[in-house]
C-alpha cells in the first residue's frame, strides 16, 4: 500500500532559539530512525509542520541538506498555529511532512557569482540556499549577501554572520531602514543600497526574498543594472494547505506555488498577472 | 437490457449488500442523493438533483486520521476502510465529474489514497438524459453528451416500452450484470439502433453550445480586462456554486479538537469564493477584493485547468446556475468576456 | 411598467443624480431574473420588473457604501433599506428608492408564491422616493400562525426536525451572504483566533452556525426571505426568520424596518424588558 501522503512523520523539538521579538528558530529531530536516514531535501523546498490539536502550516527548510542532522525552521508568530508553536517546549512532539516544492537550481549556477538580496524575515527563506552555497563554496565564485531590515533589532541570524564571512570570497552588506545607537553598518532601504553597491550582472545570479514592496523595487534596480530575467530568482509565498498541488488554493494562473515553485525565475513570473 | 420495473428489485438486492445512494425526494421538494432503505425510495423522475453525488466519494468532511496526544506520546489512528457503495441514477455529467476529479487526485506525483480507495469501492450506475433542463450545456464539451459514458461503470439508456439498454463500461459494470443476471436480458441490434436515435434526439434538444476553445483564448488575454469590474457586481461570493458543482475540488485541511488529548485531522470542501481562501497568517490576502475571487473561479475552470489537464473543469450540468441565489449564468459570464 | 422604470432610471443617470442603478434583468430563462447594475442611460434597456424578481436588492447597499445608488425595491425590500440606514451602514441621501408595485413573486425553485406574498400589505410600496406601477395590497393581514403551529410541537420533535434539516446543510453560506444585515467583514463563522466554528461539516456544527446567525440577526432581520430562497438544499429558514419576527413583535413590540425612529431591541435597554427571549 502506498504511503499516505497526508500523514506526517513524528518529530521532537530539540532546540529553541529566540532570534528577534516575534521570531524563533526551532530544531526538530525525526523520531523514527528509518525516516531519519531517508528524509532528505534540497535548499528551497518547504515542509508542513503539524501541531497536533491545532493545525498545520508551511515553512521553508531553514537549513540546507549539507547540515541535515536536524530539521530547522525559523518561525514568526502571526496566527493561531504559529502562536501554538511559540508555546512549545523542548521535547514536545510535532508532525512533519515533506519535502515539497522545487529547489534552487544550483547545478545551473556552477562557477557563477551569487548575489543574495533579502529583507526582514525573508532571510530565513534564503538561509538554506546561502548556507548550501557557503558549504560548497568551491563551486561558485563571489558570494554577496545584501540584507536589510526595518531596524537593527529586526536583523535575523546576527550570530551566524561572522561564520558566513569566514568562507572565502564572501561579503555581507547589512543595512537598516532606520539606524540606532551602535549600528555600524549602512542605513537605507535595500533597493537604494543595491544601487550603491552596483553589482555587475556578468556571470551572476541574483536571488531575492523579502516583502513584496522590496522585491518590486529591487527587481527594477536589477533590470536597470543589466540583469536578464533568467538571472533573477525568487521564492514566492501564497497561502498553501496541502503542499501537493491538490487543494487548489496556491495558484498564480496555472502555476501552483507548491508544485511548480516556490522557486521561480523572473522570466517565468514576468508574464504572470499581478495577483500576488 | 433491463425492464424499468425490475430496477426497483435490482436496487432492493443491491441494498442488501452495499450502501446504495440514489436521488431521493425530501420533504421540501428537494431531490438529493440519499441512502436508500428500499428500491421504492428512488425518485427517478427528476432530471437533475440539487446537489451532486460527489460527496459520496469525495466526502465533504473526511477524517484523515485520529490523533491521541498523551504523556506517552502522540498516536495516529487510521480511519476505517470505506464500505462498498453504489451510486445509482446519476447523470452523465455527474459521472464525468468523477473522472475529472480522479485525474487531479492522482496528479503531480502524489496519489490521494482517500479518494482512490473510495472510488475503487464505488460502482456508478448512470442514467442517460432524455431531455435537458434550460441550464444544461454538456454538449459544449469534447465528447460531452446526455448519453456519455465517461466515469460510469454501467450506463442505462431509457428506451421505449419501459425498458432500458444497459451497457457495461467497466468490469464493475459487468459484475452488476452478471451478478444480477436475472434482471438483464440480451439486447440486440434493434436496441442499439434505438439508443443511437435516443442520443441524436437528446443532443438536439440542447440548443446552447459554447465555443470553449475560443473562450479559452479570450480568457488568456483578459486577466486585466475591465469586464470583471462589472461582471462580479451581482455575485454575493457565497460559494453555493462551488458546493453543488460535480468538478469543484478545492479543499482545506483543519483540525477538529475534542479536548487536549483527542483530535482529528479533517479535510473539508473549501471555496475559492470565500475571503479566507487565500488569506495568509498575519492578514495579507492577495484576493481580498471580491472581483479577484470572481475572476479566479472562471479562470480556473476554463483556462488554468485546461493548461494543466487539457480539459475544462466543468461538465455542463448547470447546477451552479440553478443554485446561485442571484441567478448568475456561467455561460453568459464566459461568453461575454 | 418596464418602460416607465427604464425611463425613470435613464433620467436619474443622465442627470448624474446616481452612480449606479440597481434593478433586475432577465437571467437564463423566462422564470428567472438577476440583479442588474446599470451605469449608463443606454444600458437601461435590459431592466425589467416581473413576478420572478425575487432578490432583495437592498443587500447591495452594504457593498457599494460610498456610491450614490438608485435602487429598485419591492414593498418588502424597503424595510431593509430603512434598517440599514438606521444601522448607519448607508446614508439616506445616497440612495433613491424606486418602489416597484408587485403582485407577489414566484420562487424559481417551486414556481409558487412564498407565503409572505399571500398576506402582503405593501404590494403597493410605501415610503419610496418614486413609485412605478400600481398593485392592490392583500386583504388578509400578516400572521404568525405557521410559527405558532410549529411551536406547539414537543421539544423532541422540534429538535428532530431541525437536526434532519441541518444534516442537509452544506455550509455554503449562501444564506449569510445574501442577508442584507449580515455585513460583518469578519464573520464569527470564519474566525480562527478563537475558533468558534469548526470547519468540519456535520449536523452539529451546522446547527451551531444557523442558531448563532439567527441570534445575531434578531431584531434586525426584516423577514425578507432572501436566505430561505437562496438555500440550495431548501432548508426552511423561513420558519426561523418568522419566529424571530414574532418574538420581536411580541416581546419588544418591534417590527424591523417599519419605523425609522424605533431603536432595535438588542441595542436598547429597558428595565422591564421581558427576559423570556434570552433565557
Amino acid at each position: 500500500m502506498a504511503e499516505n501522503i497526508y500523514k506526517p512523520h513524528l518529530a521532537k523539538v530539540v532546540e529553541i532559539k529566540a532570534e528577534t521579538g516575534d521570531i524563533k528558530s526551532y530544531k526538530f529531530e525525526l523520531q523514527d530512525p528509518e525516516v531519519r536516514k531517508t528524509f532528505t531535501w534540497k535548499a528551497g523546498q518547504f515542509l508542513i509542520l503539524d501541531i497536533f490539536g491545532i493545525g498545520e502550516t508551511i515553512f521553508t527548510f531553514a537549513n540546507p541538506q549539507t547540515r541535515s542532522e536536524f530539521v530547522e525552521c525559523t518561525i514568526r508568530k502571526v496566527g493561531r498555529v504559529t502562536e501554538a508553536i511559540h508555546e512549545l517546549e523542548i521535547g514536545a512532539t510535532v508532525g512533519l511532512r515533506g519535502p515539497y516544492g522545487n529547489w534552487f537550481p544550483f547545478d545551473k549556477w556552477q562557477g557563477k557569482n551569487l548575489l543574495y538580496i533579502a529583507g526582514g524575515v525573508g532571510l530565513a527563506a534564503l538561509r538554506s540556499s546561502i548556507e548550501f552555497a557557503l558549504d560548497t563554496f568551491k563551486d561558485f565564485k563571489k558570494k554577496t549577501i545584501l540584507y536589510g531590515a526595518r531596524s537593527p533589532l529586526d536583523i535575523c541570524y546576527k550570530d551566524r554572520f561572522s561564520d558566513w564571512e569566514k568562507v572565502p570570497d564572501t561579503e555581507i552588506i547589512l543595512t537598516a531602514d532606520k539606524g540606532a545607537d551602535g549600528w555600524k553598518h549602512k542605513v537605507g532601504f535595500v533597493p537604494a543600497v543595491l544601487k550603491e553597491v552596483h553589482p555587475s550582472p556578468a556571470d551572476s545570479v541574483a536571488i531575492i526574498c523579502g516583502p513584496p514592496i522590496m522585491i518590486k523595487f529591487v527587481l527594477k534596480e536589477l533590470l536597470d543594472l543589466g540583469f536578464t530575467p533568467e538571472q533573477i530568482v525568487t521564492t514566492l509565498e501564497m497561502r498553501m494547505k496541502c503542499g501537493l498541488g491538490k487543494c487548489g488554493r496556491c495558484n498564480v494562473k496555472h502555476l501552483y506555488i507548491c508544485k511548480d515553485g516556490p522557486v521561480f525565475t523572473y522570466s517565468q513570473l514576468k508574464d504572470l498577472p499581478d495577483e500576488y | 437490457m433491463i425492464i424499468k420495473d425490475d430496477i426497483k428489485n435490482l436496487l432492493d438486492e443491491l441494498i442488501k449488500v452495499k450502501a446504495v445512494f440514489a436521488p431521493k425526494k425530501d420533504a421540501e421538494d428537494t431531490v438529493l442523493f440519499g441512502k436508500l432503505a428500499s428500491g421504492a425510495e428512488w425518485y427517478g423522475d427528476s432530471l437533475l438533483t440539487h446537489t451532486t453525488a460527489k460527496d459520496k466519494v469525495y466526502l465533504q468532511s473526511e477524517t484523515f486520521f485520529k490523533i491521541k496526544k498523551d504523556k506517552n506520546g502522540v498516536f495516529l489512528e487510521d480511519p476505517a476502510e470505506p464500505a462498498e457503495t453504489v451510486i445509482f441514477g446519476c447523470r452523465p455529467c455527474d459521472a464525468r465529474g468523477f473522472d475529472i476529479i480522479g485525474k487531479l487526485f492522482n496528479w503531480s506525483g502524489f496519489v490521494d489514497e482517500y479518494y482512490t480507495k473510495r472510488i475503487q469501492k464505488t460502482t456508478i450506475i448512470t442514467i442517460s438524459c432524455e431531455k435537458p433542463e434550460s441550464t444544461c450545456f454538456c454538449t459544449s464539451f469534447l465528447n460531452g453528451s446526455p448519453v456519455n459514458s465517461t466515469g460510469s461503470d454501467l450506463l442505462l439508456t431509457p428506451l421505449k416500452e419501459g425498458s432500458c439498454l444497459a451497457e457495461a463500461i467497466t468490469a464493475k459494470g459487468e459484475a452488476i450484470i452478471t451478478g444480477y443476471s436475472r434482471y438483464f436480458k440480451e439486447a440486440g441490434a434493434a436496441e442499439e439502433k434505438a439508443k443511437i436515435e435516443f442520443k441524436t434526439e437528446a443532443e438536439k434538444k440542447i440548443t446552447k453550445k459554447l465555443d470553449l476553445p475560443g473562450i479559452k483564448q479570450k480568457l488568456d488575454t483578459s486577466f486585466d480586462s475591465s469586464y470583471w469590474d462589472t461582471a462580479h457586481l451581482p455575485c454575493v461570493k457565497c460559494g453555493a456554486c462551488t458546493f453543488v458543482c460535480p468538478t469543484c475540488y478545492c479543499f482545506d485541511i483543519t483540525e477538529k479538537a475534542f479536548d487536549n488529548i483527542n483530535s482529528e485531522r479533517v479535510r473539508s470542501w473549501d471555496t475559492c469564493m470565500s475571503e479566507l481562501f487565500t488569506r495568509m497568517a498575519g492578514g495579507v490576502n492577495p484576493r481580498i477584493d471580491t472581483k479577484k475571487r470572481f475572476r479566479q473561479r472562471f479562470m480556473h475552470k476554463f483556462n488554468y485547468h485546461v493548461d494543466n489537464f487539457k480539459e475544462e473543469l466543468c461538465t455542463g450540468c448547470g447546477r451552479c446556475i440553478k443554485a446561485c441565489p442571484v441567478s448568475i449564468d456561467i455561460r453568459s459570464v464566459i461568453e461575454n468576456v | 411598467m418596464d418602460k416607465e422604470l427604464q425611463d425613470l432610471i435613464k433620467k436619474l443617470l443622465t442627470e448624474k443624480k446616481v452612480d449606479y442603478a440597481i434593478g433586475y434583468e432577465k437571467a437564463y430563462d423566462e422564470f428567472s431574473t438577476r440583479p442588474a447594475f446599470v451605469t449608463s442611460a443606454e444600458d437601461t434597456a435590459r431592466l425589467i420588473f416581473n413576478k420572478y424578481c425575487i432578490n432583495n436588492l437592498g443587500l447591495y447597499l452594504t457593498k457599494l457604501k460610498k456610491n450614490k445608488i438608485a435602487l429598485v425595491c419591492k414593498g418588502c425590500d424597503i424595510p431593509t433599506v430603512r434598517e440599514l440606514v438606521k444601522e448607519k451602514q448607508f446614508s439616506r441621501e445616497n440612495v433613491i428608492v424606486i418602489g416597484a408595485a408587485c403582485d407577489g413573486v414566484l420562487d424559481k425553485r417551486t414556481g409558487k408564491q412564498p407565503e409572505k406574498c399571500l398576506n402582503c400589505g405593501v404590494k403597493q410600496p410605501k415610503g419610496a422616493d418614486f413609485t412605478v406601477g400600481t398593485a392592490k395590497d392583500s386583504t388578509t393581514a400578516r400572521n404568525f400562525n405557521d410559527v405558532a403551529e410549529f411551536e406547539k410541537k414537543s421539544s423532541k420533535e422540534k429538535m428532530q426536525f431541525w437536526d434532519r434539516q441541518f444534516e442537509k446543510c452544506i455550509r455554503c453560506y449562501a444564506c449569510r451572504n445574501v442577508c442584507p444585515v449580515c455585513y460583518c467583514p469578519d464573520c464569527f463563522a470564519q474566525r480562527s483566533m478563537p475558533e468558534y466554528l469548526n470547519k468540519n461539516v456535520d449536523a452539529e456544527e451546522n446547527k451551531m452556525f444557523h442558531m448563532i446567525r439567527m441570534q445575531h440577526v434578531f431584531g434586525r432581520c426584516t423577514d425578507c426571505k432572501a436566505c430561505d430562497t437562496a438555500c440550495p438544499v431548501n432548508i426552511p429558514l423561513t420558519l426561523l426568520t418568522k419566529k424571530l419576527a414574532k418574538d420581536a413583535k411580541e416581546l419588544f413590540n418591534y417590527e424591523s424596518g417599519a419605523d425609522m425612529d424605533a431603536r432595535p431591541p438588542l441595542s436598547t435597554y429597558d428595565e422591564d424588558d421581558p427576559e423570556s427571549g434570552i433565557m
